[in-house]
């Protein structure tokens, strides 16, 4: 993964143009000339993604998993402030630890499907992600983006076949200095265990393999970070299909 | 979120640095005044000189001569304000958090204060309702005992409002059996005079003013945490500690005070630079009204149009005034 001291295409000017001052009421020539600053980018909120795809994931659980992820891309792409705020990277771990999509911009987000073998490289997934994250904030902070607490958002079904302690104390300390906000889901036969050293949040078990009310409440979520304003609790979605959230708000 | 605190302190304008003991004792001094109302200060003061260090010299500051003559307002001021509940807060059967007052003073200045409630915060609307009138009060009181005719006096003065409205409403936290941080909420005070053009803020309103030769300057710079929303409010414990000030020695033409929900279409944002291409035209606006009425009901119509609501699903108020 390269370091990005360019300034991206996903960090120039919104894809939100100035609209046209038709539907100002006609008497009101002064206030219809009023014209927005065009320079400013969008604060951004950036999310990692990341997903097991070890051997374990083959058949029904990587395809529900797939089909959500398409289901989340549209979601998002239907908000049009969220389009142009959420920033999402994902990073598979199987095989090998793969950067599936590096930080895009969601309207320009494609899904592509993964696929699964190999076994659980967590630990090295983790601290990826931990390295994207910090990385990303340093581009924003260089180019004078305003950003949201980034989230990182981990699934998996397993347990991890690598060294993972320091992994989770990166993400404990990073978590106490309220520099990322960490949401772990544990899918079937999965590590609850190992999943709770991870973070002061508690794991969440996918009831089944409703991977799609996972990330319709992932896509609602993220929304309403990107569109909060100073000191304002961003609530969770109650309602998700994950049935009682263990954390209330981020 | 939890708001977190920017990192932002208080600074002197132009480079100032007073030694704290004298600044501890100027404010004490208007506080007492402020809050008993006894002393004279002008009265006190009309044939002393202060003395501070400036950049390691001694400067006169000399007090301003009252005149004998009731002052007159050789000026008019037009106004007009509007503040318009965000897309955001309708969805969410919120009210609109943000809250503004201004007064032309008997004695020739204006006062303006806008205060946005913080999101969280049980009794936001109340909040920053109370903080915006309270301040105007406050400023009007101090500004009927002295006239502040320095640097140091007005940064006195500021700092003097700022605490007493903190005060007020923690005492009303009290009386209503809530906790200080169920008002949190900021605050932008700017007072126009025909001599100084001054600017208070705690939290991340902006002030724009329109100086005598037609140029479209920035004041206090709006207040970030590292997150995007997260800001500074007047209920933290520290606040004063954040309090921004800036002070010029001129008058202005006008002023736009605006709350956060328009930052982003007002102002370029890495360089705290106004766009001409907002403020020029509500200047404009403010001088071919006629009638307040009617140029808060323009200016409220605007801040719901669907253009200005595609960009930001805040609360936003603007208020604008200018020398009629």
């Amino acid at each position: 993964m390269s370091n990005q001291y360019y300034i991206p295409n996903s960090l120039t000017t919104s894809s939100l143009s100035q609209s046209s001052p038709q539907d100002m009421p006609a008497q009101n020539s002064f206030l219809s000339q009023v014209s927005f600053d065009p320079s400013n980018p969008e604060a951004r909120c950036a999310c990692v993604l990341l997903f097991d795809t070890s051997r374990s994931m083959a058949g029904d659980r990587i395809s529900e998993l797939n089909q959500g992820l398409i289901e989340f891309q549209s979601s998002l792409q239907e908000d049009e402030l969220a389009s142009v705020r959420v920033e999402l990277a994902v990073l598979s771990f199987g095989n090998q630890v793969k950067v599936e999509q590096d930080f895009v911009l969601a309207e320009q987000f494609q899904s592509r499907p993964l696929y699964a073998s190999g076994s659980t490289p967590m630990g090295q997934a983790v601290n990826l992600g931990l390295d994207m994250i910090e990385q990303r904030k340093q581009v924003y902070r260089q180019n004078g983006v305003a950003y949201y607490r980034p989230w990182f958002f981990l699934i998996t079904d397993g347990a991890p076949t690598d060294e993972w302690r320091s992994a989770a104390n990166r993400v404990r300390q990073a978590e106490a200095r309220k520099s990322l906000a960490f949401f772990a889901v544990g899918v079937q036969d999965a590590n609850m265990n190992t999943l709770q050293q991870f973070s002061m949040r508690p794991p969440i078990h996918l009831k089944g393999l409703r991977f799609r009310d996972m990330f319709v409440w992932l896509s609602k979520s993220l929304t309403s970070v990107s569109r909060s304003q100073p000191g304002e609790q961003v609530p969770l979605d109650q309602q998700a299909a994950l049935g009682p959230m263990g954390w209330g708000e981020v | 979120m939890t708001s977190a605190k920017a990192t932002n302190r208080a600074h002197l304008s132009s480079g100032l640095s007073l030694p704290w003991a004298m600044q501890v004792t100027a404010t004490s001094l208007l506080l007492l005044m402020a809050f008993k109302g006894i002393m004279n200060f002008n009265a006190a003061n009309k044939n002393t000189e202060q003395t501070v260090k400036k950049n390691g010299r001694h400067q006169r500051c000399e007090p301003t001569e009252v005149p004998t003559t009731q002052k007159t307002t050789d000026s008019h001021w037009r106004f007009a304000g509007a503040s318009v509940v965000g897309s955001s807060h309708i969805k969410s059967q919120a009210p609109c958090q943000d809250a503004f007052q201004y007064k032309a003073l008997a004695t020739g200045e204006v006062v303006i204060a806008v205060s946005d409630g913080a999101g969280s915060a049980t009794k936001a609307e109340e909040g920053s309702t109370f903080i915006a009138t309270k301040a105007v009060e406050c400023v009007e009181q101090l500004l009927a005992q002295t006239t502040p005719g320095c640097q140091e006096d007005w940064l006195a003065l500021v700092r003097t409002a700022f605490a007493a409205t903190r005060n007020a409403l923690s005492e009303k936290a009290v009386a209503d059996e809530a906790p200080l941080r169920a008002y949190a909420a900021t605050l932008i005070l700017v007072i126009l005079t025909k001599d100084w053009t001054v600017c208070g803020l705690i939290g991340d309103c902006a002030a724009i003013i329109l100086n005598q030769v037609g140029e479209l300057c920035s004041l206090c710079t709006p207040q970030k945490g590292e997150y995007a929303n997260t800001t500074n409010f007047l209920t933290q414990s520290d606040a004063l500690e954040c309090l921004n000030i800036q002070i010029k020695a001129e008058s202005a033409q006008g002023a736009v005070i605006l709350s956060d929900g328009l930052l982003n279409l007002a102002l370029n944002l890495a360089s705290n630079e106004p766009h001409p291409g907002f403020f020029q035209p509500l200047f404009a606006f403010l001088t071919a009204i006629q009638n307040e009425q009617e140029a808060t009901t323009q200016l409220a119509a605007f801040l719901k149009s669907d253009r200005v609501n595609a960009r930001t699903d805040d609360d936003k108020t603007v208020v604008i005034v200018s020398k009629a």
